[in-house]
């Protein structure tokens, strides 16, 4: 036998073979499928076990929540006809001093299965994230004391544990109670939870436009269009396909193998700037890229004084960071509620400013005196002369931070301030005190990373709470700054139980006020959330938190 | 025979705990799978943190983290509530990698056995077409070379190989998207789809997912082929020149049976060795062209459970592989045996 021809013939046979079958022209798409794209596979489609941006992306596809956050900063009613503060009785407060929120469920919400969406839809949730067993991965009801149904079986009434001027937190995502019950029931009996449910691998009963169908892990997810949604939407079904590289992602959408892409970083999006066949939509997301001060755990002596902070705001061009390193698809903001309504436009906005810089850090006493280009302690109380003025940052090793620290380094050494880039994996970042890690237990004496998801309300925080300086005491404490201001913390608590709205916006520019002159938090940009999709999708309004609000008006151009 | 496939396996056994508390130890150190859970740069507060920790039996020391995830907690009283105590009449419910459980996804909480069966055909989809397209092309190359070595058609071939060699995989994978799918779209040809495993707005025929393993397919045969090109050639060569050979050649025997009667046996020995060595790898999956091609396999399980700090999950793939080499080395043995009569079980040659 002739092994030799027959091993070259079967090998060209079938590589002509392949080559054939994969070349052939492939078979006409269907118009009628939304193709859609992300970067990270959501780690669950049931919201209440994920806190990930890739999982939130699609839920408004087949889970609707009684209002949703419009890109407009407002709310809009979805499953209810009017919002609560619209109503009257809709946000009362008890006379234990509890606020108390009812809302009503609208005729027409129904579950695709056709049940009527019912207050028992909200109860259950709630009674599922008491149970012991269920482990949620949200804190949706740390502050709510019960929910009941009110009047008709489709008033909602909610009480929270105390006054709460955030009435929108009453909103959760309902979950299809008529269905859920006795598999439920089934699992609490054999000490499991709602995790082990099959519904909640793959909720096949939902209340929006679609229902998914088909989750391949690693792959793909598909929804198929609701019957019971009206209006029924142009698409039949959605398809969601995981691309983990992002230069896979971008040739997807630029080869019109993918309809709509999210997830984008901003550096990512920049070569489809020019490309007409698509629309790049930015809106923010919840979070502002900043540079917080270590100010209490052994910071380098120069930044306990303000005019040293203040100049580094000064000599840092951030709009020149936008603009280069994020395509100029977001803005600097100069307060948590920058681009918000309750932005204070009062307070003083730092611009660029090296001249104005580098007089301040003069008049602060750290002058280059050895002419090394770093500038040194001289003459400031407290402070040997000659300490130099080199800072650590730290931040994760996410890319565009760590070009964003890269750029700044090289403006900051115009002015005599050298910066030393220190980069923590994301694992490492966040792990408590007594673990180390950059964030709360490390001793740089400037972090880079995003925060505070303020931007739909004039919400408190506790960024910045005397409480929550990390310690072996207090391993999770999330004041990074490790600095206490009374002041501060008080103006924060007040929020947090003032209820009317006037006084809340009089305590939010209070806040900024304070923020801005003390300088202990540097604003770089706000965090960009990113869809891409082609022109020919018409009539879409991507909703911020919310892409697919309006997907049921969206169509395709012929 | 017998005697000694039980001794390897025995040793087998002990090797599998070294390495499973060694794998357990650094898939430990990964960093925290809750920092992960909550993004990462939005990190949680204080009360939420532990309550994820003590849910997810973070909470417990290494050694118990460890026993768990050998023998189950199925014997304990666990604290199910996360309130920091002991539940009780409350008993875990693992069973253990030793009773057949390898654990619970901390990310999709699915139980990894599921995840690992969801993923491993898709890999060897993968891989097996490309291992046969190796060898397929390794041996025609080795032919080509014994017979005329050094010639310019074996230099070609041979350089071409080292090429593909010397270049990154993922230089490959997106050299071949940019030329294939990307080139060929805009030139009006017919083309390959970027990534993916189905083109879900088209049915789902057999035609639709072999255009989509065309790329990694290609992709992981370039990449792999000058290693084993290299291995027969040289191979071949060193039998070439063996005296039976010129003895076989001065009968007067044919040029395509020496080479397929009296070169091709033995020099595919060694190659025994090495596709014994490399087996387990079609378990692993390829990390990079997975990740680059959005292939649902087994190696962008592991990195996407790496990056998630999903340790159950990377466990069982480790586990999983590691079982897999010691398996491999021992068919390989055996084979080794069966095929080289020269070879013997205690040791060296006959």
């Amino acid at each position: 036998m002739n092994f030799q021809r027959v091993l070259l013939k079967m090998t060209s046979i079938l590589v002509l073979a392949l080559a054939a079958l994969s070349f052939s022209a492939a078979a006409q798409s269907n118009p009628a499928v939304l193709r859609a794209a992300i970067d990270q596979e959501p780690t669950s489609l049931n919201p209440y076990y994920t806190v990930q941006q890739a999982a939130y992306t699609f839920i408004d596809l087949y889970l609707l929540r009684p209002w949703l956050f419009t890109r407009e900063l407002q709310y809009t009613p979805v499953l209810v006809e009017a919002l609560p503060p619209d109503v009257e009785g809709g946000v009362t407060q008890n006379d234990a001093g509890q606020t108390v929120v009812r809302y009503t469920i609208r005729q027409d919400a129904l579950w695709s299965d056709g049940t009527p969406v019912t207050a028992a839809d909200f109860i259950f949730p709630f009674e599922v994230a008491n149970d012991g067993v269920s482990a949620f991965a949200v804190t949706t009801f740390g502050a709510v004391a019960s929910v009941e149904q009110g009047a008709t079986e489709r008033e909602v009434v909610v009480t929270f544990t105390s006054v709460n001027p955030d009435w929108f937190s009453a909103g959760w995502w309902p979950l299809p109670e008529h269905a859920l019950r006795e598999p439920y029931n089934a699992a609490i009996a054999a000490d499991a939870g709602l995790n082990t449910l099959d519904w909640s691998l793959l909720p096949t009963i939902g209340n929006g436009p679609f229902v998914p169908v088909e989750w391949q892990q690693g792959s793909f997810m598909r929804f198929t269009r609701s019957e019971t949604f009206a209006p029924q939407p142009y698409f039949e079904e959605v398809a969601v396909s995981f691309f983990p590289d992002t230069t896979v992602l971008r040739t997807i959408v630029e080869n019109g193998e993918a309809d709509i892409v999210h997830n984008f970083q901003a550096g990512d999006v920049i070569p489809l700037l020019e490309n007409d066949n698509l629309v790049i939509d930015s809106q923010y997301d919840s979070g502002r890229e900043a540079w917080w001060f270590n100010l209490g755990r052994e910071p380098h002596p120069a930044l306990t004084d303000v005019r040293v902070r203040r100049a580094i705001a000064m000599g840092i061009d951030r709009q020149l960071i936008v603009d280069e390193l994020l395509g100029g698809l977001t803005s600097v903001p100069h307060s948590f509620w920058s681009d918000t309504p309750y932005f204070n436009e009062a307070i003083e906005v730092i611009g660029y400013d090296p001249e104005g810089a580098m007089a301040l850090l003069d008049e602060a006493g750290w002058i280059d005196a050895d002419g090394d280009g770093v500038r040194e302690a001289s003459g400031v109380e407290g402070v040997e002369d000659g300490l130099p003025l080199n800072l650590t940052v730290g931040t994760t090793n996410t890319p565009i931070r760590i070009d964003a620290v890269t750029a700044a380094q090289d403006m900051l050494g115009e002015i005599g301030v050298a910066i030393e880039l220190v980069t923590y994996e994301s694992a490492n970042w966040a792990t408590p005190f007594t673990d180390g890690g950059g964030f709360r237990g490390g001793f740089d004496d400037v972090l880079h990373f995003y925060g505070f998801t303020a931007f739909t309300s004039i919400r408190p925080t506790n960024w910045f709470a005397c409480n929550q300086i990390p310690s072996a005491e207090n391993p999770n404490g999330i004041n990074v700054t490790h600095a206490c201001y009374p002041e501060l913390d008080e103006l924060w608590n007040a929020l947090a139980t003032t209820t009317d709205l006037a006084e809340r916006e009089a305590i939010a520019d209070e806040i900024q006020v304070f923020m801005a002159e003390n300088v202990i938090w540097i604003g770089l940009w706000n965090r960009p959330q990113l869809t891409v999709y082609g022109t020919d999708l018409q009539n879409v309004t991507i909703g911020a938190q919310s892409p697919y609000i309006s997907i049921a008006e969206w169509t395709r151009a012929e | 025979m017998t005697r000694y496939i039980l001794r390897r396996l025995l040793e087998g056994v002990v090797l599998l705990f070294i390495v499973s508390f060694i794998l357990f130890a650094l898939a430990y150190s990964f960093g925290d799978p809750v920092a992960v859970l909550t993004d990462g740069s939005a990190p949680p507060t204080g009360e939420e943190a532990d309550r994820l920790r003590r849910a997810l039996g973070l909470d417990q020391p290494l050694p118990r983290q460890y026993l768990y995830w050998l023998i189950g907690n199925d014997w304990t009283l666990i604290d199910a509530d996360g309130d920091g105590d002991t539940d009780e009449g409350i008993y875990g419910q693992r069973r253990g990698i030793l009773r057949g459980d390898l654990g619970t996804s901390l990310i999709t909480r699915q139980p990894t056995a599921d995840r690992i069966a969801d993923r491993l055909p898709n890999s060897l989809l993968l891989m097996i077409p490309s291992y046969i397209l190796v060898l397929m092309i390794t041996l025609g190359i080795g032919i080509i070379a014994a017979r005329r070595p050094g010639s310019r058609l074996d230099t070609v071939l041979t350089t071409l190989a080292q090429v593909g060699y010397a270049l990154p995989i993922f230089f490959i994978c997106l050299a071949l998207i940019y030329v294939f799918a990307v080139q060929f779209r805009r030139w009006g040809l017919p083309h390959l789809p970027i990534a993916g495993m189905v083109d879900l707005s088209q049915p789902r025929t057999p035609g639709n997912l072999i255009r989509h393993l065309v790329l990694p397919v290609a992709s992981l045969t370039i990449v792999q082929l000058a290693g084993y090109v290299r291995f027969v050639r040289a191979s071949i060569l060193d039998v070439i020149g063996q005296e039976y050979i010129r003895t076989a050649r001065s009968k007067g025997l044919p040029e395509r049976r020496v080479i397929g009667l009296h070169v091709l046996k033995p020099a595919a020995l060694p190659l025994i060795t090495l596709v014994g060595l490399d087996l387990p790898s079609l378990l692993g999956g390829a990390v990079v062209t997975e990740t680059i091609f959005a292939y649902p396999g087994m190696g962008l399980l592991f990195l996407d459970s790496l990056n998630a700090g999903d340790f159950p999950v990377v466990m069982g793939i480790l586990i999983l592989v590691s079982s897999a080499v010691i398996v491999a080395q021992l068919v390989t043995d055996l084979a080794y045996v069966w095929l080289d009569p020269r070879v013997s079980l205690q040791g060296g040659a006959r």
